[in-house]
């Protein structure tokens, strides 16, 4: 079989080993909503900056505890660099499957630990340090999950269908950057802005991991004894 | 869910006619950072435009809340026509038109923007950065990751994705306030986006077609795919 340049490729034009539209489109959606969570995880962080710095950050003085924060975000940015190279080797050794699950996991510890840590009033220099190490992961995991992700993506549409699939790398984006900027806004509206330093910030992140969990009960042609 | 997918790695890989060359990899790799960090850099300055709004024209939250809303609504939008219509018409369009739009138009918006004021201009200029900075991002993530072979791909893609994003997402808007600080006038990003628009055009125009439709190709099989929940 052959297929000569400059033709229209449709869906007819199937190849032996690719995966049916169906499958490809099941995968399609489980790497999005993947990488959407991701993309909601890091984003929520910068807009939570400033209550994340309040509650890690040992300074009464509200500048300085700022700037410990814009730390912690530029160690995720450096980490995504890092997670890139040592993630996406791990994808084309391992395979990409692996990565996704790899990075998904390291990205939900971060989270996880954030969240859950408590702040420097409480168990003192090691709140700082653990943020900083979790907003390192995260970027790590970032950095990996971007090029698993959209690799899997144009790989699982099937040739003739690529740009399709590595659409939704746009729409995961779009999709968590709206969904972040509403959780932010919708806390910030409910909660004094006391109560958002305390707690607030971290049901942003708890939200996600509750929201994450009941959608692997809920995926489609996913049993029990498939995990 | 994502136990359930079934891995891609070694699947079906166009093979190409002799003599109909795609980019090589130097050029996937030189011009891939320049159409990242050109694409990175504008988006950040329409995140910036989001701030210009509420100091310079004014606007409430809500309005601005909304202009952001849409804006994700345009990434969307835009990313699944930009999708299709590189499946249809090859990568090579899709990088360039939108390009060419931008760099004609985004200094004319600004100006329109800088004389009158107007809300109408604010969400003008914030649709078409909508628009033609996002319809191209599919087109670009596809050349970049068909252009690379499968055995590297993965770490390929990540680190030419992830560099200019890196680099240049922390510092655009610290290098866009003082650019304003200093000149003191708003035309001064409009050159500013012009220019980076064009790096991005002589980017999109040097790299070679990669879409397996527009070269000519017949599959071949690596591997078999790994069935589901294996």
């Amino acid at each position: 079989m052959r297929y000569p340049a400059r033709k229209g490729l449709a869906m007819e034009h199937w190849v032996d080993g690719q995966l049916s539209k169906a499958q490809a489109r099941k995968c399609i959606f489980a790497a999005t909503l993947g990488c959407g969570l991701e993309f909601y995880d890091f984003l929520t962080f910068a807009f939570f900056a400033i209550q994340i710095g309040h509650t890690f950050f040992p300074s009464s003085n509200a500048y300085l505890s700022l700037m410990g924060s814009l730390a912690v975000f530029g160690t995720g940015f450096i980490g995504r660099p890092i997670g890139a190279f040592v993630l996406g080797g791990y994808g084309d050794r391992v395979g990409r499957k692996p990565a996704m699950m790899l990075s998904m996991a390291m990205m939900g510890m971060a989270i996880a630990a954030l969240a859950l840590t408590p702040g420097y009033a409480t168990i003192g220099i090691a709140a700082p340090i653990i943020a900083v190490l979790a907003r390192f992961v995260q970027g790590f995991a970032l950095g990996g999950e971007v090029g698993s992700a959209t690799t899997y993506m144009v790989e699982a549409g099937g040739i003739a269908r690529r740009g399709r699939s590595a659409s939704c790398q746009g729409v995961c984006q779009g999709i968590a950057l709206s969904l972040g900027a509403s959780v932010g806004l919708t806390l910030s509206a409910l909660l004094s802005p006391a109560d958002l330093t305390s707690f607030g910030w971290r049901i942003a992140f708890v939200a996600r991991r509750i929201d994450c969990a009941v959608r692997d009960l809920d995926a489609p042609g996913h049993s029990r004894d498939q995990r | 869910m994502r136990r359930a997918i079934p891995e891609t790695k070694g699947s079906a890989e166009p093979k190409f006619d002799v003599g109909v060359a795609g980019p090589s990899h130097r050029q996937i790799v030189v011009l891939g950072l320049a159409l990242i960090g050109a694409g990175t850099i504008l988006n950040y300055v329409q995140t910036y435009m989001a701030t210009f709004g509420q100091t310079e024209l004014k606007l409430s939250t809500t309005v601005s809340m909304a202009a952001q809303l849409s804006g994700n609504l345009m990434i969307i939008i835009a990313s699944v026509i930009g999708g299709i219509a590189c499946d249809r018409w090859g990568r090579r369009p899709l990088l360039i038109v939108p390009a060419a739009v931008l760099v004609g138009s985004i200094l004319p918006m600004i100006m329109w923007v800088d004389i009158s004021r107007s809300l109408a201009g604010f969400f003008a200029i914030n649709l078409l950065l909508g628009i033609f900075n996002n319809v191209c991002n599919p087109a670009l993530y596809v050349a970049i990751a068909e252009s690379l072979p499968p055995q590297g791909r993965s770490r390929g893609f990540a680190l030419i994705y992830t560099f200019p994003v890196a680099l240049l997402g922390g510092t655009t808007q610290m290098f866009v306030t003082w650019l304003l600080h200093v000149t003191g006038n708003i035309l001064a990003l409009g050159w500013y986006m012009t220019g980076i628009g064009a790096i991005g055009l002589i980017a999109a125009l040097l790299l070679p077609e990669s879409a397996p439709s527009k070269r000519g190709w017949e599959p071949i099989v690596t591997d078999t795919i790994v069935p589901a929940a294996a």
